[in-house]
């Protein structure tokens, strides 16, 4: 078995001046060229999770281990119109990314990579629509060549018709790419279609972790099970 | 409306720094028998050259900034390249006393500034002449007022003729003097210009002083939060305390060496009113620092000196340029009550305020001094108004 | 029976800047009382505006109805008066919003707002708290907004709707930002509701699986108009619009495991962008010259010239 991307041991995790913490002794892997989902209700600890491997959060105990190299792994967050600087041009944030890792590269070739036209390197955040955000933020995170993504809610803020164009395209990243992905969705639809791997989340934990198809099957934990109902699975 | 209250700032301040082009004693072109001179600039310094060569680009800043040239911005650099040359190319500066150039000036052909008086050019036979455009204003050859009934009892000094010298328009001509004189006969037009020139100037100046500490202090107490965050905001609530107008008064009195009054006035001006910019910085930046765009930026490995200068300081451009705005007028009117008060710029050099003191009984000389002090100061507040309305509905993000 | 709310021809435009756009065009709407109808649509295409419109709550003082009759219980509402309307808005029209925090005032605890919602002959507020399910009404009556979870907040957020004891309700998108749990219990408890007070709901969602499970009729936007209305078991199955037809195939639902999502392509028209013929022209797969000149006219529940064609 291969050395995962990146692996959390017993973390813990408390948010400042929380009584709860909001992870409580989680252990995870993300292995390379997997897609491994991460689901559970509002609250679970989701997003706290994925910016913990990010680390954006301090551990309060337990470990972290990267088996990458520092920005390889690469967090794209929920709201592209908040993590996008509303002052600057998409073609310009790209070429600022490349320029500060001084790669080699275009703000062009990640566009089309991506599957937006060159004539929206121009375009500020605000005149993008929802699903051309977030692949723009897509693109962003792929200038730093990354070894793994990690994706919180990537399409619950968008519609139904541009939700389809990004997960079609991490499908195309990962197959071209051999990208890792860690995608957090409370939509076990997406799940059943995309991944690998499944982890479900409860009140900090994680109760389950398996097989995708053979979790959403028969799953043995009530929130998982709670979660495949509401799908309408 | 943005457009608008720009374009009046623009014009007031091109027209201030123009100053010398349109109301001076000296004229601005004679033919002598050696050649042309053009004495009206041969008193000037290389920093007013150097105002006066920017004055059509303050006129024209609507223009370039409304098509967001870059080559504009170069173009101070220029005037300030062209100042210096031609100071140097115009040999030392020639002080000439107010007044002079008229009465040397013999049949030659010459040609006067628009209003052909100084700011400092006295004239004691017409002390206290209302705007010669009204009635009242007229003056007979013996130089007593048609019209006027005389005053019944108390000194009064015999009427003299009113001096009419080289290239000024005749003694009863509608715009001899369109604001009327002073107590010394000085035209108020041009003492307005000059004037308006100093509080202009204490406005800007001030203001971007204010600025630059402002921006530096409470961009530093937002970012880092913490222990310096304490230490500046103790700072602010100090500074906070000081007795601006005291102090104000303290520097004017006291002087700065040979610094002009307006540069000490403003330092202080400025030097005690960063607060109110550094507080909506640190505000701007304790918000910014949480955004998640700077988030992603830490995880895209920039470092923390492009995420403040690049990323956060842009974001927080729009409310530090309306505080300014709104800071520049604030300031020319906390200087034109010092000026009135008596403490602020000195004889005969004067701004707005100082021209109001000039004269209690006289309705004119409040009136026009105050007239355009007033519109300078909606100008500032319309400007900043504007800008502030402008910059709410775009950032809150438009539906795709 | 008369319907409990009868649209006809309604057009509502907005402004942006100097100009004026159409945000819904000519639509007709029945609802009967107790009836859930569900209007579906992506962002743009005038779902919530519709909603807006009929209460007058508009976001921008600047949007106005062009032209149009609304009527509830036979009362005409527009061209009524803002006094007059804002009678009814509460007590005989109930909102739910999306956002419960933003729509929750926050300084005011949770148990006076809903007392301020309430009027004679509603039930008494812990009540209230009680049958939209929250287990301590006691507790959270006493709390400020931001002390509850966000599920409890849109719990509250319907009890506050409800307290009024509204004929109509309008929920716009009230589980869009919920999980799916938590959102089918919001939804049952509405729907719920409206079976037991009688009341009629329109319910706005871009999810168009949510819409078939909990409404007896569908409706469908797209550029503010009404593309195709059915009963929901019809529109499930048979859809006789190509949008209908599309949204359902991009539902993740029913995409097979292992295969692409199928998309949308193209985009749908930018507000006030002038449009000649059919709208979604320009993204359908049945698209033939005939669409491109002349509008389709909703008749038969769908508004394509081609309904027949349709496959799902």
């Amino acid at each position: 078995m291969s050395l995962p991307v990146c692996e959390l041991r017993d973390a813990v995790v408390r948010h400042r001046g929380a009584a709860r913490p909001a992870l409580t002794g989680l252990s995870l892997q993300l292995f390379p060229g997997e897609f491994l989902a991460v689901a559970g209700e509002s609250g679970s600890g989701k997003s706290t999770l994925v910016r913990a491997l990010a680390r954006h959060l301090p551990l309060e105990s337990g470990t972290l281990a990267v088996n990458v190299e520092r920005h390889r792994l690469q967090l794209v967050f929920q709201d592209p119109y908040a993590s996008l600087d509303p002052r600057q041009r998409a073609g310009a944030a790209l070429e600022e990314v490349l320029h500060v890792h001084r790669r080699e590269g275009s703000a062009a070739a990640l566009l089309s990579e991506v599957g937006l036209a060159a004539a929206l390197a121009d375009r500020f955040p605000h005149e993008l629509s929802g699903g051309e955000r977030q692949r723009l933020a897509i693109a962003r995170a792929l200038a730093l060549e990354p070894a793994g993504l990690l994706l919180d809610e990537p399409v619950s803020a968008l519609d139904p018709s541009h939700r389809a164009q990004v997960l079609n395209l991490l499908v195309e990243l990962r197959a071209r790419r051999g990208l890792a992905c860690l995608l957090v969705t409370h939509d076990l639809a997406l799940v059943r279609v995309l991944a690998d791997r499944l982890a479900v989340l409860e009140e900090g934990r994680l109760v389950e972790c398996g097989p995708a198809v053979e979790l959403l099957a028969r799953p043995t934990v009530a929130a998982t099970r709670r979660l495949v109902e509401a799908a309408g699975l | 409306m943005l457009w608008a209250a720009l374009a009046l700032v623009c014009l007031l301040h091109a027209l201030a720094a123009a100053a010398p082009l349109l109301a001076n004693d000296a004229p601005l072109w004679i033919r002598t028998r050696a050649g042309a001179r053009f004495p009206a600039f041969e008193a000037l310094g290389w920093s007013e050259r150097f105002l006066l060569l920017c004055s059509p680009w303050v006129l024209a800043a609507p223009l370039w900034l409304a098509t967001r040239s870059r080559l504009a911005l170069a173009c101070p650099l220029i005037a300030l390249l062209l100042a210096l040359c031609w100071q140097a190319a115009a040999g030392p500066r020639v002080f000439v006393p107010a007044g002079e150039w008229k009465r040397q000036l013999g049949a030659q052909p010459a040609l006067f500034a628009p209003v052909p008086f100084g700011y400092r050019e006295t004239n004691p036979s017409e002390a206290w002449r209302p705007p010669t455009w009204l009635a009242s204003a007229e003056i007979d050859e013996s130089g007593r007022y048609v019209g006027r009934a005389q005053a019944s009892g108390g000194l009064e000094l015999p009427p003299a003729p009113v001096e009419v010298r080289a290239g000024e328009p005749a003694r009863n001509a509608a715009l001899r003097h369109p604001l009327g004189t002073d107590a010394q006969g000085r035209d108020l037009l041009a003492r307005v210009l000059y004037g308006a020139r100093n509080s202009l100037a204490i406005g800007l100046a001030s203001a971007l002083l204010a600025l630059v500490i402002g921006t530096l202090l409470g961009a530093l107490a937002g970012w880092r939060g913490g222990r310096t965050d304490l230490v500046i905001s103790r700072a602010i609530e100090l500074v906070l305390c000081f007795p601006v107008l005291f102090l104000v008064l303290l520097v004017a009195s006291v002087g700065w060496g040979s610094v002009s009054a307006v540069w000490t006035i403003s330092a202080v001006l400025g030097l005690t009113g960063w607060t109110g910019v550094a507080r909506l910085l640190r505000a701007e930046f304790l918000r910014l620092r949480e955004a998640e765009f700077v988030l992603a930026a830490r995880g895209l490995g920039f470092t923390e000196t492009r995420i403040v200068l690049c990323h956060a300081l842009p974001n927080a451009l729009a409310p530090l340029i309306v505080a300014t705005s709104f800071f520049a007028g604030t300031a020319m009117l906390v200087e034109s009550a010092i000026s009135y008060l008596g403490a602020g710029l000195v004889e005969p050099e004067s701004s707005l305020g100082g021209l109001v003191k000039g004269g209690s009984e006289h309705v004119w000389m409040v009136l026009f001094p105050g007239a355009v002090l007033a519109l300078a100061v909606i100008s500032w507040n319309l400007l900043g108004e504007e800008l502030r309305d402008l910059n709410d509905p775009r950032l809150s993000g438009e539906q795709a | 029976m008369s319907p409990l709310l009868e649209i006809r021809g309604l057009s509502v435009s907005h402004a942006r800047g100097a100009r004026r756009f159409l945000a819904v065009e000519e639509l007709d709407l029945v609802l009967a009382a107790g009836e859930v109808l569900a209007v579906v649509g992506e962002s743009g295409c005038g779902k919530s505006t519709l909603l807006a419109s009929i209460a007058r709550l508009f976001a921008d003082p600047r949007s106005r109805i062009e032209s149009g009759s609304i009527r509830l219980a036979g009362g005409e509402l527009v061209g009524l008066s803002e006094e007059r309307l804002r009678l009814l808005r509460g007590s005989a029209i109930g909102f739910v919003f999306q956002d419960a925090q933003a729509a929750l005032n926050p300084v005011l605890r949770v148990g006076a707002q809903i007392e301020e919602g309430r009027r004679s002959g509603s039930a008494s507020t812990l009540e209230l708290l009680a049958r939209v399910g929250l287990p301590e009404p006691e507790r959270v009556a006493a709390s400020f907004p931001h002390q509850l979870s966000g599920g409890m907040r849109q719990r509250a957020l319907v009890a506050l709707a409800l307290a009024g004891r509204p004929q109509l309700l309008l929920a716009d998108e009230p589980t869009s930002a919920l999980d799916p749990v938590l959102g089918r219990e919001i939804l049952d408890l509405l729907v719920g509701a409206c079976r037991r007070e009688g009341m009629g709901l329109v319910l706005v969602t871009h999810e168009i699986a949510l819409a078939l499970r909990y409404a007896q009729r569908v409706a469908v936007m797209y550029a503010g108009r009404i593309v195709e209305i059915a009963r929901a078991q019809e529109l499930g199955t048979h859809a006789r619009h190509p949008y209908t037809a599309a949204l359902l195939a991009s539902d993740p639902a029913r995409t097979p495991r292992g295969q692409r999502f199928r998309a949308i392509p193209g985009a749908a028209p930018a507000a006030g962008e002038p449009v000649t013929g059919c709208a979604f022209a320009p993204r359908c797969t049945l698209v033939r010259e005939h669409c491109r000149h002349a509008r389709p006219p909703l008749a038969g529940g769908s508004a394509c010239f081609f309904s027949e064609e349709v496959r799902p």
